[in-house]
């Protein structure tokens, strides 16, 4: 590809944008076929520095963004390859998984490890004669030698013990906040109608604690008829009021489960109390779980008030931002939530923390349990079951229905030379370069960075190996492999052009959260610029004499969207502005929630879909190819916005439905009915059976369907209604001047301005 | 008291099973467990072709059943009825060979049946309390004798 | 040989008396050998005694009530307290009294009078009226069977309670639980560590009840509180709506719990006892009815299966192979938890009387439970106790039930007692033995020296009922000033007053008034012995020696009983010094030496032929039942049925049985129906089936009958033992018989007797030794 310039008399309209979503690059062709595809392992670039000093001048981050268990289309599915009998084949050297970049040679009697090209003996029983091209003849039926990713039966070494049946403990608040909110009945009728579809049936195991000012562990034997509660209100030394059946087989006291998750909404609604002893609540979910560790899901509506990990209301003192204190205010304010995570960690137990609240619950303190426990922070604030129940209980029902692997390690191998040197994401490492994660899913991605540790790579080739050893929920004990290679080169224009604009925004991403929890926001925010104005810099220097580009702006086509991701994520909730522009729990869980997205999440979060819909609906009938058409994004700017039009935002988390001052009213009667005339906060759709009105449910649907990771609510917006359409659309219009924020235009202004100092 | 259970195919040792969360409350859980892997290991290499057995490690009995080339070995205390101990393992030899009985030749990868730890759980909390009348009414069995059951300690056997 | 009992010995006052005409000084009391000490039933029933709905009249100075001995001038309006001579006027409403319109109180028979104080109880508790509660503290540490046998008796008393009854339920094992029966939507309990001492504020703090702690902030708005404000109930009596239900409320609930109620589901290491925390539980207990119910009459009625052995007042190890305290290790002071135990349940007893709460303690199991450490509780709070081998066993079930059984069957259960005591000058009071707590209220006449519970006049009873009985122990002023023998007062008076809330919540006051005469025992010593009460004495000595062997170390009971009953023929008997054959007794003492024979070999003396727990259990009911029950545990009752004659007496000694002859033994913790051989091969033939033989059936029979009208009106239901002679269960009769036919004099027994293996002394030799001994000069 070419490197593309912008004119220094800038054209807006010509400025790049994602409006086709994220494209994974696939520049390396057919060299590489084999390769594992990017939706488990996508690198910074395709092309591996050859020295320290080609690496110096990339400047973007050098790494990948690892997604192990990414849900894969139909057809896809990783294949199953059980090698039990013969033992797993790896390099005797450097452990290598055999993959398709390993070499027969001998008659087919040894293979060559591509990573360490040490030659290993072929075990008798995996012996195959090798063709005239000195290709195994069996090739065909080895999808191990063919294929990217992997998963092999484990053998009894790979095992510590029998491997553990999946595991779901809950933790619900039932403190009056939570009781008001309704939550309780969401989360009580979700786990129930998920019963059904919990992974690993018949083995799964249950268990499930109350708490207030006191701990209600509840005994679920199964020859009960009902569940028994038992209260432990001892709050400095937490102890467990009965050896068996707190924690039980889902299948066997499924009756039980199903009294409790009935009862369990009015047992406690008239509950007043307002206390929350969540530490030591967590203790107790530990100390039954221990044994077998898990999934532990707290579900936690008012700020820890009782106990170990009591909290306090901070973040409210303005004064502090700015200074060289206010990063604290992002990170735990008591160790406890870490070093508890830590031993869930050690005791496979991996961590989900679900927050409601409408005050502050200090997320930054709450978040560390997930954080360091390999789960996952969901926040919703100022929960109220009637409007975000539906999204409480689709992303619950997702939590408890997607494919988990449970008791996992995964370790990223690479060729001589190269060493991954840092990991971003939410895990806790056991030894340098093992990822222990207790309960892992498809949602979840890592970050890592690389580095050369010699100067000059002599190879031609890098490989990279992804292993992640966990349980599946049927109770095997399994390997997944994702191999890539990617050719070492020496010229950084080849870098540039095999550079992946999403894994380096990823990584960046991870990156500048992480270095807000150490510095300022704005530190954070200039370090992101910073980089990318270098990246750009070095490039323009390639470049520059051969193009002869006077004063307009070059880029490498490959990271033509870098400086519009570079924007948006200084303008996510996680990094953008100061004290009142985000409020500090939604700039945690906005940090904690990035930190975690695969690829393609994160930049439809950075830089959202914006799609015009009136037309479609007022089309007599739908043909698919106008489907295709209908999704086609808008530039996130106001002016895209026609006041006779009706636009859907989609940030992936949410939706934002924007009514045109001048949108016909027959439309919004067809949608809202008499509601069209409302206040829009109280309005929802759905509720009326129309044609125009099933379209647009069809494309919002759709757009749900893409992603189900998480449940887009509906917010409705009428053009020029404040402060609702500047909260949920304007402000996130990121090409937008907002609140002092550069525009899409003026930035890339500021960024040449930038490029071409000290040039 | 039953406090660690194990299946295993005998031919190889492949581990077909084991009881869910065992050995809790047992210290050295581990060490036992090694044992009990080595014992497999020696009974797949044709050594111990008594049918049953009961051997003691530290204040511990193994006592096994081969049965259909499938071991199953319970760990109990030595004061634990060998009786009990027997009978325990009948009882999950007999629902082993019903359920499982089919595949167990052909199973290709370690805990292949362990599904079976809820039956095995299930069972072991049965014979947990050796003074319910069903277990004093099992000891009482005139049917069921364990006389004949050789005793050996865990070093003659390793 | 034994006494045919007078209908009712104790009369209308309940009182009986060692001595019942007193010698005047200290050291005339102190030649008597026994004890002057009175032993009263205060609250037994009498249809006699009158209830009068208004308050007594009490003297100004010594709040003594006006009695039937109390002197009136009618024209003046004025009574004079026979106790301290103080003239009192009586009030205007007595102002129509005159010889012949005298109010009850004065009536000379009516020494004993009830008066109505309250028509209800002062405690009402928020919206409930509470008149009394049970909490009952359950042991889940059990095999099965014996848990499904107590569970069951549990649900059959629960049916049984009064329904206004409120009722609290603890279980226990390794942890404690309290169940929260106001909570509807599913079975809750709070629970606590079995291995921690636990404080009441604490107690009160986790079960988010009564006061201090920092979930209970009053006006809880501000977010602490919780439960307190969920009923809007006022806070401290919140746990009562949470915790205690009245029986009919929550009868359903407790019915289900108990049916999915498990035993104890932490694993018991082999080698192991399974770890029990009774003595948490009862703390927790006695803290919820603290918290809730101060002062309200409240049982606690504690069901435990097993020995304390988690937490404080553990009683043993865990280890089984380190057997329960003997009494050997009691006395070698080898018994490493004994002390503290002890020293647990005093405390324990402590709060409880503080609180007005009653310890009732129902043991059941084949080894020890701790009873002789936790005696302390049950006994200082009046409890009632049953001791027994299973809670499948009669003994257990049938008394359980009569605790809860109500109208004409019932114990007559009360709360609340004080007793008070007033008399005259010149006599103190040294202590009662007996169901009670020193109030330590002191006065002029508190002695200097202690028996049993003193260093008071007053005490308290939280529970007690028809038949407590308490012994009091007097003494007469040493002070030299006494005036001449004869010439001032020939009168003693004695009054006592026993207040206490009946069953139907109301409170009463017993009034008591006995006079007894002074004399002066150096002049005249056979005034003395026509008082004497030989029956009560034995009993009284049975009680002091027990409370000697329990409190004085290294006590010599047998040594000091024969040195005393010596020294009691020494200065009663009539005989020539130095002449054996010459010695006699008067009749009023002839049965006496027998009684201490008796004694000599009972389980109250004899101790080391029972565990500690069993000598805590006799002991306990020796010192609360009354003299005629009391004289049977010590002396058991022989009965011989024949053809030939009625049922009669016969002496307790081996030549009573004879092979046609049915036994009857009434040991009174255990029954005995003994059928001579013959008997028993003709009964095992059928013959009582045979329309002929109907007169052996009505043989068979009569002793049947008779044993189930004493077991009827035991409480707690002795043990019935019907056996054969030459059976193995005979050895229940055999122990308690006399050995005049031993192996040693085997050629001189008579045809068809039977022989006891024993080395005990004879009566015979007995009474020769004691012959020698006391004519000694
Ligand atoms: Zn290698
Ligand atoms: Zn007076």
């Amino acid at each position: 590809s070419v490197p593309g310039t912008i004119d220094s008399g800038l054209d807006p309209k010509a400025l790049p944008r994602p409006l086709d979503g994220d494209v994974e690059p696939n520049s390396l062709g057919e060299a590489y076929s084999m390769n594992c595809n990017p939706r488990y392992l996508r690198l910074t670039t395709s092309a591996i520095p050859s020295s320290q000093s080609l690496l110096s001048r990339w400047h973007c981050p050098l790494g990948a963004v690892v997604c192990p268990l990414a849900e894969a289309p139909d057809g896809e599915e990783v294949p199953v390859i059980n090698f039990v009998s013969t033992g797993i084949i790896r390099c005797r050297r450097c452990r290598t998984y055999v993959n398709p970049y390993v070499t027969f040679t001998d008659s087919g009697r040894k293979w060559r490890c591509n990573i360490c090209a040490l030659l290993n003996d072929v075990p008798g029983d995996y012996f195959a004669q090798l063709d005239a091209t000195g290709r195994r003849i069996d090739l065909n039926q080895r999808p191990e030698l063919i294929k990217g990713s992997v998963d092999f039966v484990a053998p009894t070494e790979y095992m510590v013990r029998p491997p553990m049946p999946p595991l779901y403990f809950f933790l619900i608040d039932v403190s009056v906040s939570a009781v008001r909110s309704g939550m309780i009945e969401v989360v009580a009728q979700t786990i129930k109608s998920c019963l059904d579809e919990l992974p690993g049936f018949p083995r799964t195991q249950v268990g499930f604690i109350t708490f207030d000012s006191a701990i209600h562990f509840y005994n679920m034997k199964s020859s009960l008829t009902q569940p028994q509660m038992m209260v432990v209100t001892d709050l400095d030394d937490i102890f467990v009021p009965l050896p068996d059946d707190l924690l039980v087989n889902l299948s066997e006291s499924r009756l039980v489960v199903e009294a409790f998750l009935d009862s369990l909404p009015s047992m406690f609604q008239d509950n007043m109390n307002m206390e929350s002893a969540l530490g030591p609540a967590v203790k107790a979910a530990f100390m039954v779980m221990s044994q077998l560790g898990g999934k532990l899901l707290i579900f936690q509506n008012t700020m820890p008030s009782l106990g170990v990990g009591r909290l306090k209301l901070r973040g409210d003192d303005l004064r502090v931002y700015g200074t060289d204190k206010e990063h604290a205010l992002r990170t735990p304010e008591d160790p406890f939530y870490k070093n508890m995570a830590a031993e869930c960690t050690k005791y496979q137990i991996g961590v989900n923390v679900y927050a409601f609240s409408d005050k502050y619950i200090d997320i930054a303190s709450l978040g560390a349990l997930a954080k360091y426990s390999g789960g996952q922070v969901y926040y919703y604030p100022s929960f109220q079951s009637a409007s975000h129940g539906e999204k409480l209980r689709r992303e619950l029902a997702r939590d408890l229905t997607r494919e988990t692997a449970w008791e996992a390690v995964m370790r990223i191998r690479c060729g001589k030379g190269i060493r991954f040197t840092s990991y971003h994401g939410n895990f806790m490492l056991r030894s340098t370069d093992l990822l222990a994660l207790p309960a892992v899913d498809c949602d979840k991605a890592y970050g890592a960075q690389l580095s050369l540790e010699e100067t000059l790579l002599t190879s031609q080739t890098v490989y990279f190996q992804v292993a992640l050893l966990y349980t599946a929920s049927c109770g095997e004990r399994r390997i997944r492999v994702h191999t890539a290679a990617v050719p070492v080169v020496t010229d950084l224009g080849e870098m540039y052009r095999q550079a992946d604009a999403g894994a380096i925004v990823s990584l960046f991403a991870r990156l500048a959260i992480e270095k807000s929890l150490s510095h300022k926001l704005e530190d954070a925010r200039s370090s992101v610029q910073l980089r990318i104005v270098k990246a750009l810099r070095e490039f323009r220097n390639l470049y520059a004499v051969q193009h002869r580009l006077g004063g307009r702006m070059i880029y490498p086509e490959s990271l033509k969207l870098l400086p519009l991701y570079g924007l948006a994520l200084s303008k996510s909730a996680a990094l953008r502005g100061g004290y009142a522009d985000v409020q500090l729990d939604d700039r945690c869980a906005a940090g904690f929630t990035m930190m975690a997205l695969p690829v393609k999440k994160l930049l439809k979060l950075l830089y959202p879909s914006l799609i015009r819909v009136d037309e479609y609906l007022l089309k007599p009938s739908a043909q698919t190819d106008e489907f295709k058409n209908i999704m086609k994004r808008l530039p996130l700017t106001a002016e895209s916005l026609d006041s006779r039009g009706l636009y859907v935002y989609d940030d992936g988390f949410r939706f934002v439905v924007w009514f045109g001052r001048m949108l016909s009213p027959d439309l919004a009667m067809n949608l809202l009915g008499q509601d069209a005339a409302a206040e829009f906060s109280k309005v929802s759709f759905g509720k009326h059976d129309t044609e125009m009105s099933r379209k647009l449910m069809g494309v919002l649907r759709k757009l749900r369907e893409s992603d189900p990771s998480y449940y887009q609510l509906c917010n409705l917006v009428r053009q020029g209604e404040q402060p609702r359409e500047g909260f949920f659309l304007l402000t996130n219009f990121v090409e937008d001047q907002i609140g002092g924020t550069s525009g899409y235009s003026e930035w890339m202004v500021q960024i040449h301005r930038q490029v071409q100092q000290n040039a | 008291m039953v406090k660690l259970t194990m299946i295993a195919r005998v031919t190889d040792g492949l581990p077909l099973a084991e009881g869910l969360d065992d050995g809790r409350d047992v210290k050295d859980a581990e060490m036992y467990k090694q044992q009990v892997k080595a014992l497999f290991k020696n009974l797949a290499s044709g050594h111990n072709d008594a049918s049953r057995m009961s051997v003691e490690t530290g204040p511990y009995v193994f006592h096994y059943i081969i049965e259909g080339r499938v071991c199953y070995l319970t760990m109990c205390d030595r004061s634990y009825p060998k009786k009990l101990a027997f009978q325990y393992l009948e009882d999950l030899k007999n629902e082993f060979e019903r359920v499982n009985g089919a595949q167990i030749e052909t199973a290709a990868r370690p805990y292949a049946f362990i599904k079976f730890d809820t039956f095995i759980q299930k069972t072991k909390k049965l014979y947990q309390d050796t003074r319910t009348q069903r277990n004093v009414a099992k000891l009482n069995d005139e049917l069921y004798e364990v006389h004949q059951i050789m005793t050996r300690n865990v070093q003659e056997v390793l | 040989m034994s006494e045919i009992p007078n209908a009712d010995p104790e009369g209308i006052d309940s009182v009986r008396m060692t001595w019942n005409n007193w010698p005047r000084t200290k050291v005339e009391a102190s030649k008597c050998v026994i004890p002057l000490a009175a032993s009263i039933s205060p609250i037994r029933s009498n249809p006699e005694i009158p209830t009068l709905p208004y308050l007594p009249l009490r003297c100004k100075t010594c709040t003594s009530i006006m009695n039937c001995f109390s002197r009136v001038d009618f024209t003046a309006k004025i009574w004079i307290c026979p106790f301290c001579f103080q003239r009192n006027h009586f009030p205007p409403h007595y102002s129509m009294i005159s010889e012949t319109n005298l109010p009850a109180e004065l009536y000379s028979q009516y020494t004993t009078i009830e008066y109505t104080i309250g028509d209800k109880n002062h405690n009402p508790v928020g919206e409930f009226d509470v008149k009394s509660a049970f909490v009952f503290v359950l042991d889940t540490c059990m095999i099965e069977e014996e848990f499904e046998y107590v569970k069951s008796e549990v649900k059959r008393a629960i049916g049984l309670l009064p329904e206004n009854a409120m009722v609290g339920f603890v279980t226990f094992g390794t942890q404690v639980q309290v169940h929260e029966l106001g909570f509807s939507d599913m079975s809750k309990v709070y629970v606590f560590r079995g291995t921690k001492e636990i404080s009441k504020d604490q107690i009160m703090e986790q079960l988010g009840i009564g006061g201090a702690g920092r979930r209970n902030v009053p006006g809880g708005a501000v977010g602490v509180g919780g439960y307190q404000q969920q009923r809007g109930m006022p806070m401290q009596n919140s746990g009562v709506s949470r915790f205690l239900l009245p029986a009919s409320d929550c009868e359903f609930t407790l019915n289900s719990l108990l049916d999915e109620l498990q035993t104890d589901q932490w694993p018991v290491a082999p080698g192991n006892r399974p770890s029990r925390c009774t003595g948490v539980a009862l703390s927790v207990a006695a803290g919820l009815l603290g918290a809730c119910l101060p002062g309200t009459g409240a049982r606690i009625v504690a069901l435990v299966g097993g020995p304390c052995t988690e937490g404080p007042g553990a009683i043993i190890s865990k280890d089984l192979s380190d057997p329960v305290r003997s009494h050997k290790d009691l006395d070698k002071d080898a018994a490493p938890y004994f002390k503290k135990a002890v020293k647990f349940y005093d405390s324990l007893a402590k709060q409880l009387v503080s609180q007005g709460h009653v310890l009732d303690l129902f043991a059941s199991a084949l080894d020890q439970v701790g009873v002789a450490e936790m005696k302390v509780a049950v006994e200082r709070t009046g409890g009632l106790v049953v001791l027994s081998e299973s809670f499948g066993h009669s003994v257990f079930k049938d008394s359980f039930k009569r605790v809860f059984d109500s109208g004409e069957k019932s114990l007559g259960l009360c709360f609340n007692g004080t007793l008070e005591i007033n008399c005259s000058k010149d006599i103190k009071i040294q202590g009662i033995i007996g169901p009670c707590t020193s109030l330590e209220k002191k006065g002029p006449s508190v002695a200097d020296t202690v028996i049993g519970e003193g260093n008071t006049t007053a005490w308290k009873m939280c529970g007690l009922d028809k038949s407590s009985c308490f012994t009091v122990f007097f003494d007469i002023s040493s002070s030299e000033k006494s005036n001449a023998p004869g010439s001032a007062n020939p009168q003693l008076y004695l009054q006592f007053l026993t207040s206490y809330q009946n069953p139907e919540g109301l409170t009463l006051l017993r009034v008591t008034t006995v006079t007894r005469r002074w004399v002066d025992s150096a002049v005249n010593s056979e005034e003395l012995v026509q008082g004497f009460d030989q029956e009560t004495a034995a009993v009284v000595m049975a009680r002091f020696t027990s409370l000697k062997m329990e409190s004085e170390e290294g006590f010599d009971a047998t040594r000091w009983l024969d040195r005393n009953l010596i020294r009691f023929c020494s200065k009663f008997g009539e005989y020539r010094k130095d002449d054996p054959s010459s010695f006699t007794l008067n009749s009023f003492f002839s049965f006496f030496p027998q009684f201490m024979f008796n004694l000599r070999r009972s389980q109250f003396v004899q101790v080391f032929n029972n565990s500690p727990d069993e000598t805590a259990y006799f002991r306990m009911l020796l010192n609360r039942e009354n003299i005629t029950n009391a004289a049977v545990m010590i002396q058991p009752s022989l009965i011989s049925y024949s053809f030939n004659s009625l049922p009669q007496p016969a002496l307790l000694d081996v030549a009573s049985i004879g092979a046609d002859r049915i036994l009857l033994l009434d040991s009174y913790f255990s029954v005995v129906v003994f059928h001579g051989m013959t008997i028993a091969q003709w009964r095992n033939l059928g013959y009582q089936n045979q329309p002929e033989h109907q007169v052996f059936a009505q043989l068979l029979q009569a002793p049947k009958d008779d044993a189930q009208a004493i077991i009827h009106e035991r409480f707690p239901v002795p043990r019935l033992v019907v056996c054969d002679q030459h059976g193995s269960q005979a050895r229940f009769l055999l122990a308690k018989l006399n050995p005049s036919a031993t192996y040693n004099n085997a050629n001189e027994m008579a045809a068809g007797s039977d022989i006891i293996f024993t080395d005990d002394v004879s009566l015979q030799v007995f009474f020769e030794h004691l012959q020698r001994l006391a004519v000694q000069s």
